[in-house]
């Protein structure tokens, strides 16, 4: 039992708090559960409504095992204990801010576009279940994988150019999934060059330890590549090629839509701490490679020239850094890492003919449209997003673009 | 700004790394608090998380995560590379580790936690 001078007294108030803090997360946790207890909007919910309620069960299983673990009661455990707790108190937040939060406000956007991802699902054969999809994004395209949940700008129901994104963020549940046969020829893809990416830094790492150079400046920044290539990159340009390949060219032209429209320099290398995307020309330079894999090399030639006149108008140009960086065999490898994933998931490749995919030939469409007329553009598109809408909400019409 | 799909970038990573983390958590509590063979099975199967990430056979994109994640924070806790983990993993498969050694295995756990919990972290726009 501990005396109560000053020293002690203070120590029990910590051990006090802690316990409160932990009964808050509890009775935050069920509060939770309650608000989800609801019937959903729509069938596709369904998926979300199960995952939010089973992520509050393991947080409550989590919190118990915490309060009754007899072994982090002691003094020295302490730190190692409220690690756990923040961990948790983490994961209740975002479940909070995301999902529930996501179920709470389903409007009629979200349920069209959470229709049209199912469909999209359906047309390439993407072997995990399709994500709800929600207008909350207050940035751009993401989505949370552990609760199947995509999120997307408020007026993304109302346009067709940047939709391709929504079968780049799908690719990020194939490379997280695990024990799934279906699934491992990509994750095992992923692994391969994850490995060839790692290797590759590491020869270089050496190269610069032999040079005469700055090899201390040098060595860190290979470590940082090999770090953001390893960890993030790789990810980032699987996910790229996975749209590619399953939709077309329309994702390409989505990437350079998005770069032109809102980002900075293409070429720049981000050097700081764990970098989670890498260079913007990379990305495209591996989505160019990826279109000649499936033999569309005709629309990798139209995007390569449109994307070489955005850099020299804008006066965006290579430099050093980003060569050490992206080499091209690297990200020719990504290309045919990631079509080898996508082919072994038998996801349906995309081929320069028109085919029966209601969403991916609609998307690819409209980048034709777009290009045709670029002013007179958001008049098709309108019509066609009418039509669409009317045509998802009953199953009964037929779609005509 | 942040671009597209940060968020389902770092869910992918916290998925990767969180239950390579929670399992290393499970079995270092198991071989601290029990005895026997609940203390046994603990420990050969933490040789395995070991070997698991050292194993440049193993392809999972977890095993080379968390691989880069060692080799960023170990050197600087420990001040040893990546193949302390074979050391730990060799140690475990034929005895109970010693306090030094738990010591060892506490950092990586810490290691690993803590590179869960900034993904988190960066998940929620916190950083």
């Amino acid at each position: 039992m501990l005396q109560h001078n000053g020293a002690n007294a203070g120590k029990d108030m910590i051990f006090s708090y802690y316990k409160a803090v932990l009964a808050q997360a509890r009775e935050r946790t069920k509060i939770l559960k309650a608000k989800v207890s609801r019937p959903v909007k729509e069938p596709d919910l369904l998926a979300l409504r199960q995952r939010c309620e089973s992520h509050l069960d393991v947080i409550l299983r989590e919190l118990e095992e915490l309060e009754k673990d007899e072994y982090l009661e002691r003094p020295e455990m302490l730190r190692q204990k409220v690690s756990i707790l923040k961990k948790i108190i983490s994961n209740i937040s975002y479940i909070e801010t995301t999902g529930i939060a996501a179920l709470d406000r389903m409007k009629g956007d979200d349920i069209f576009l959470t229709r049209l991802l199912f469909h999209i699902h359906e047309e390439i054969g993407y072997p995990l279940l399709p994500p709800a999809v929600t207008c909350l994004s207050r940035q751009y395209y993401s989505i949370y994988p552990m609760l199947g949940l995509v999120q997307v700008p408020l007026a993304e129901a109302d346009s067709l150019l940047h939709l391709p994104d929504l079968y780049h963020e799908i690719g990020h549940p194939l490379t997280s999934s695990k024990d799934n046969p279906r699934v491992e020829p990509f994750t095992n893809a992923l692994g391969r060059f994850m490995e060839f990416a790692g290797q590759h830094f590491e020869t270089e790492y050496v190269r610069t330890q032999r040079s005469s150079g700055p090899r201390d400046y040098f060595g860190v920044v290979v470590r940082q590549l090999q770090q953001s290539w390893v960890i993030f990159w790789s990810q980032e340009i699987f996910c790229d090629l996975f749209a590619l390949y399953t939709l077309g060219s329309a994702y390409a032209w989505s990437h350079f839509h998005l770069v032109a429209e809102r980002c900075g320099d293409p070429y720049r290398v981000d050097l700081s701490g764990g970098s989670e995307h890498p260079p913007d020309s990379a990305r495209m330079e591996a989505l160019l490679a990826g279109l000649k894999l499936v033999g569309m090399n005709q629309e990798s030639e139209l995007i390569r020239k449109r994307w070489e006149e955005f850099l020299l108008k804008l006066g965006y140009s290579s430099n050093e850094m980003y060569i050490r960086a992206c080499p091209s065999s690297l990200l020719h490898k990504a290309a045919l890492c990631a079509f080898e994933g996508t082919k072994g998931i038998e996801c349906t490749i995309v081929s320069s003919s028109v085919g029966t995919h209601l969403v991916g030939d609609l998307l690819n469409k409209a980048w034709i449209e777009f290009w045709k007329s670029p002013i007179e553009y958001a008049v098709w598109e309108k019509q066609v997003i009418k039509n669409l809408k009317k045509h998802l909400a009953s199953s009964s019409s037929t779609f005509c673009a | 700004m942040r671009k597209m799909s940060d968020l389902g970038l770092f869910g992918s990573v916290y998925e990767q790394l969180h239950e390579y983390s929670d399992q290393f958590n499970k079995f270092l509590f198991t071989i601290r608090r029990h005895d026997g063979i609940q203390r046994t099975e603990a420990r050969l199967r933490l040789a395995q998380l070991l070997r698991s990430v050292t194993d440049k056979q193993n392809n999972s994109p977890s095993a080379h995560i968390v691989r880069m994640v060692l080799q960023r924070e170990l050197p600087r806790t420990l001040g040893q590379p990546v193949s302390i983990c074979d050391t730990l993993a060799d140690a475990l498969e034929h005895r109970d580790p010693l306090p030094q050694e738990l010591e060892s295995l506490g950092k990586i756990s810490i290691a690993v936690n803590t590179e869960c919990y900034s993904t988190m972290e960066r998940m929620q726009g916190k950083i």
